[in-house]
């Protein structure tokens, strides 16, 4: 039954496109030196705000679409993000730690629970997985409301303070009192991030991810471990994204349980479809031009998600690849093969 | 030649300057300047029908301000000699806090407002930080909460809500009714909550007994399982306070179903709704806070446009009185300072004699609740459905326990 | 008192249990037949129940003539989309997971659009109560429980007992063997659509007089037809049936004794514990 799918990020092991990589390379880190040079230019507080729902959007997403990469149907992300809101909030606010501890104490945290969910679980396949990632996720939030203490019930939790002010003596003092400062961290965790999962999908790790992906028996075969590689992408991707999840809940200064609701996973799986999951920058992409679509249709959430899913459709349906590979469709339209190619693509089983 | 010319052309222009000036600023004067006024509401989820009904009082008020509708008798408003005009913007949250935030950022940093209309306490704790920083005059539709209306949020105020009306309401029943046991329900949502908390301080200055108190996940469609719980403490009276205008319907229905004879209590009661789906035979008995018969002017005002413009099935009932008034204490507060600037206009308000559709003398109350007067008192109408008309229980009542 | 009152909570696990497994008959039709985790299964409910407000309340029409109406009118609607969404991509089962999920939120938000956002409500067929032994339940939550055992025993029969089921179960256990037995995948494919959609459909008619209808009833329903499913196995009617009001069961004696805010959370915990333990719920196979 299944062929085996051909795999760009294989693929891209040949030498001619080693160097395109490269090249994909020095883009990104101009973009992020752009990236870096925007709050000079640009003061206006909301489209700070924006860009900073961005990165941490692009965050999320990115782990999102990694487990989805290692064969998993993931639908239970908001649950990690909402472990590392709330853990990172209590011990900030409960035990007094400092902000720069939470933060990755908070990701340890939901690494913990996502090896916990994920060793029985990630076994079985597709939609049992689904199902009790989202169940997990709900099963928190009923925690969330239910225990009043420490978790602040239905009410939330407010007044959170922002990360701690750092000082280096006698250069600045970053207090976080700016969308600015904000802005940076934001953007260092984003980089940070993308860095990680980039080198791990290029390491052996990446490679064993496709083979996972192309028949897990086959991997099996070979000798590969599997379970251990699923449950250690599961639990730093999970982590990753709690860490986002902890920098949300310090720069709204306010969470409930209805943030952590599916909806937020579903928002992460439209927009890793409409950029394409085979590609890397894939859900960049797509987290990038949802959302700035999406602010056009700021005030009307229904008309936003009637536009995201509308999106999604489309996009299944006419160009399987997401919005990452328009441009390379345009270009090698004359090429006849390439449309095989693309053709093979879209019925081949996943 | 060449050099009178130059005059010439000078003074040509300082002449056509002249005329311009003399004909033309009149007219720019007289051109009222638009001012923004946020909105951050629910318009979408099962809060939706109160969130656009909300929107459509708010876009009313603002019109009759800008048009001198109402008792507003000239067209805009002025400060410093510059005519103003309101323009409404209102945005969509969805009950989720992270919407909010947005919302909250789009309004006050992109479009610059400096007066934003909100719904729901959970929401408006979430941007409360960012507008109480931003100085940006926020006004709350929501339960009472002291953890967001404090010294503390010097720029947050509240509408006129109704669940303080529990406080009027159950020492009247206490005293007029022979009813002993209350069973309270409501949403497992921020406003169930602080309504239930308002509930239980009212029956807190009587002798009432509370026999059933409890939240339910606020999707719930099938309320069976619970009234059999709730029907077992025998209760006199439910008090399904603030419960969705959807699931409140239901609830009655169901409520009757299970053989439930005795009156509910509800607040900003959504009649088209309970009259359709959980029909008006089975409305009998209920208490409705506030409701008005005998309708002020201002009120039969505010029906009259709302059912012409939005349609008889979107009428939202007394929730348009409460939301009505603020929009134009803010504008006439923001006359009377003759400046934009939010601190005075704050400080202006809270000395002001307030003109309200809901009677007179309103004034802004609360110190003695929350430490600083952020609450407009006016008079309380309760009425209850009685063999299938309106009858008006409780006429002018105030809530004084918050002075 | 003790007694009345047991028998009114059991009255209740029933009726809620019978909504249930009518709710998550298509959705675990069309996994059992085609692999298919079909999200808009919420929508279609939706349609239904909105089919059922139109038909009824707006053009006047007789609630039964609107029921058959309705069933098959989003039956065909199902098969549309079966044709031209789901056909090109129905061997990509996650593209077909985003794609179902795409289609439920999109007709969502769509449905605001067009149906408004006020919720509507649809006119009781049946009025009055029944009782029996001190316990009441509304007739027309009578007629659903009836209604909705009745199609799940009708849908079974039609799975066991017809060519065409044999053919479903046939193409269920391997398409390309069907096909080379005659059995076009195609057509088992649109009629996998046409009853689970109408079968959605039929749920959504049904309940439309009991509950309110909104846009979103759908994706509430279809989460819980989710877990259902899941506890039950996925693919199994009988486990469905089964979990269905098992469900209903502790939701019904969990709020009446315990609460309802307490209840749901209880549910997704159960839930996920048991299928932890035994991951193919009740009567499932995993798939590899």
């Amino acid at each position: 039954m299944t062929r085996v799918r051909p795999d760009p990020d294989r693929q891209g092991k040949f030498l001619g496109e080693m160097k395109a990589q490269q090249k994909s390379r020095l883009y990104f880190l101009g973009l992020f030196v752009l990236l870096g040079l925007v709050p000079l230019v640009l003061r206006s507080e909301y489209y700070l705000h924006v860009l900073i729902a961005m990165f941490y959007h692009v965050i999320y997403a990115t782990t999102y679409r990694f487990i989805l990469r290692t064969g998993q149907f993931h639908f239970g992300a908001h649950a990690f993000v909402g472990i590392g809101a709330y853990a990172s909030v209590l011990l900030v606010m409960r035990a007094g730690w400092s902000f720069w501890l939470a933060m990755p104490a908070a990701g340890l945290i939901a690494a913990f629970f996502a090896v916990l969910i994920g060793y029985p679980t990630l076994r079985l396949k597709g939609i049992y997985f689904a199902i009790i990632t989202w169940g997990f996720g709900d099963t928190l939030r009923f925690i969330y409301m239910r225990f009043k203490e420490p978790f602040g019930g239905p009410l939330g939790i407010f007044a959170i303070p922002g990360p701690n002010p750092i000082t280096i003596p006698g250069l600045i003092t970053i207090d976080f009192s700016q969308k600015t400062h904000f802005y940076f961290l934001a953007l260092a965790l984003m980089i940070v991030t993308l860095y990680i999962l980039h080198r791990m999908e290029q390491s052996r790790f990446g490679l064993i991810f496709g083979a996972i992906r192309e028949g897990d028996r086959l991997a099996r075969a070979v000798g590969i471990n599997i379970m251990n590689y699923k449950v250690l992408a599961f639990a730093v991707c999970s982590g990753l994204g709690a860490m986002a999840g902890s920098f949300y809940a310090h720069y709204t200064y306010y969470i409930s349980p209805l943030d952590f609701s599916v909806l937020l996973t579903i928002y992460l799986a439209i927009y890793t479809v409409v950029g394409g999951q085979e590609r890397y920058a894939g859900v960049i992409v797509g987290t990038v031009v949802l959302m700035l679509a999406g602010e056009v249709f700021a005030g009307y959430s229904h008309y936003q998600l009637l536009m995201y899913s509308g999106f999604l459709i489309v996009i299944l349906l006419f160009l399987p690849g997401g919005l990452i590979s328009l441009p390379g469709l345009l270009t090698r339209v004359g090429s006849r093969a390439e449309e095989k190619e693309g053709e093979k693509f879209r019925n081949d089983p996943a | 030649m060449k050099a009178r010319a130059m005059i010439w052309g000078k003074i040509l222009m300082v002449v056509a300057g002249c005329l311009l000036l003399l004909t033309g600023a009149p007219a720019a004067e007289d051109q009222p300047k638009e001012v923004l006024l946020g909105g951050i509401t629910a318009l979408s989820g099962p809060a939706a029908p109160w969130g656009i009904g909300m929107q459509n009082t708010w876009q009313m008020a603002v019109d009759d301000i800008n048009n001198g509708g109402w008792w507003w008798q000239k067209k805009g408003f002025t400060v410093d000699g510059q005519k103003y005009n309101w323009k409404l913007t209102v945005y969509d949250h969805a009950f989720d806090a992270a919407k909010a935030v947005s919302a909250a950022n789009r309004l006050i940093s992109r479009d610059g407002v400096k007066y934003i209309f909100a719904f729901d306490g959970g929401m408006i704790k979430a941007f409360q930080p960012i507008s109480e920083r931003a100085k940006v005059l926020t006004v709350a539709y929501a339960s009472p909460g002291k953890d967001y209306i404090n010294p503390q949020n010097f720029y947050t105020w509240m509408y006129g809500v109704d669940c303080i009306a529990a406080v009027i309401f159950y020492p009247w029943l206490e005293k007029n009714t022979a009813y002993k046991r209350i069973a309270i329900l409501e949403p497992d949502h921020w406003t169930g909550h602080t309504t239930a908390e308002a509930s239980r301080f009212g029956i807190s200055k009587t002798q009432l007994e509370i026999v059933f108190d409890e939240y339910f996940p606020p999707d719930t469609t099938d309320f069976y399982p619970i009234l059999t719980r709730i029907i077992k403490t025998k209760p006199d009276l439910i008090d399904i306070g603030n419960v969705d205008p959807a699931a409140r319907a239901l609830f009655v229905k169901q409520a009757r179903e299970m053989g439930f004879k005795g009156p509910m209590y509800l607040i900003t009661p959504d009649i088209a709704n309970l009259k359709s789906v959980a029909g008006w035979e089975n409305c009998e008995g209920l208490y409705f806070l506030p409701y008005e018969i005998e309708l002020t002017p201002g009120q039969k005002h505010i029906e009259k446009v709302y059912i012409e413009r939005y349609g008889e099935e979107n009428w939202i009932g007394s929730l348009a009185y409460l939301l009505w008034d603020f929009a134009f204490w803010l504008t006439q507060a923001i006359e009377e300072a003759g400046s934009f600037d939010t601190t005075a206009v704050c400080n202006h308000l809270e000395k002001m004699k307030l003109k309200s559709v809901f009677g007179e003398p309103a004034y802004f109350a609360g110190q003695g609740y929350y430490g600083i007067n952020r609450m407009p008192l006016y008079p309380y109408n309760v009425c209850q459905v009685q063999k299938g008309q309106l009858v008006q229980v409780i006429t002018g009542a105030y809530a004084d326990y918050l002075k | 008192m003790e007694i009345t009152e047991l028998i009114q909570i059991t009255v209740n696990a029933i009726s809620i249990g019978a909504i249930y497994a009518l709710l998550a008959l298509g959705l675990t039709l069309l996994f059992g037949i085609m692999d298919i985790l079909f999200f808009a299964h919420g929508a279609m409910y939706m349609l239904g129940a909105y089919a059922a407000y139109y038909l009824c309340t707006k053009l006047g029409l007789n609630y039964f003539v609107a029921l058959p109406i309705g069933v098959i009118l989003i039956g065909l609607i199902g098969v549309v989309m079966e044709k031209g969404l789901f056909r090109p991509i129905r061997n990509d089962h996650v593209a077909i997971i985003f794609l179902a999920i795409g289609l439920n939120w999109f007709l969502e938000s769509t449905g605001f659009v067009v149906f408004g956002l006020r919720p509507k409500p649809v006119a009781s067929v049946f009025t009055g109560q029944a009782h029996f032994f001190g316990a009441t339940i509304s007739w027309e939550r009578a007629v659903v429980v009836l209604i909705g055992l009745l199609a799940v025993l009708a849908l079974y029969f039609f799975l066991m007992k017809t060519r065409w089921g044999l053919g479903m179960r046939a193409f269920a256990e391997d398409p390309l063997t069907a096909e080379l037995q005659g059995i076009s995948n195609d057509t088992v494919c649109s009629l996998g659509f046409l009853i689970g959609c109408g079968l959605a459909a039929l749920a959504g008619l049904l309940v439309a007089p009991i509950f309110i209808l909104t846009p979103t009833m759908g994706s509430h329903a279809v989460l819980i037809s989710l877990l259902v499913i899941g506890l039950g196995g996925l693919g199994s009617i009988p486990g469905a049936l089964i979990s269905a009001f098992i469900i209903g069961i502790i939701e019904s004696f969990g709020t009446s004794y315990l609460g309802a805010d307490i209840t749901w959370g209880m549910i997704f915990i159960f839930v996920i514990i048991f299928l932890i333990i035994r991951p193919t719920g009740i009567m499932g196979v995993v798939r590899e």
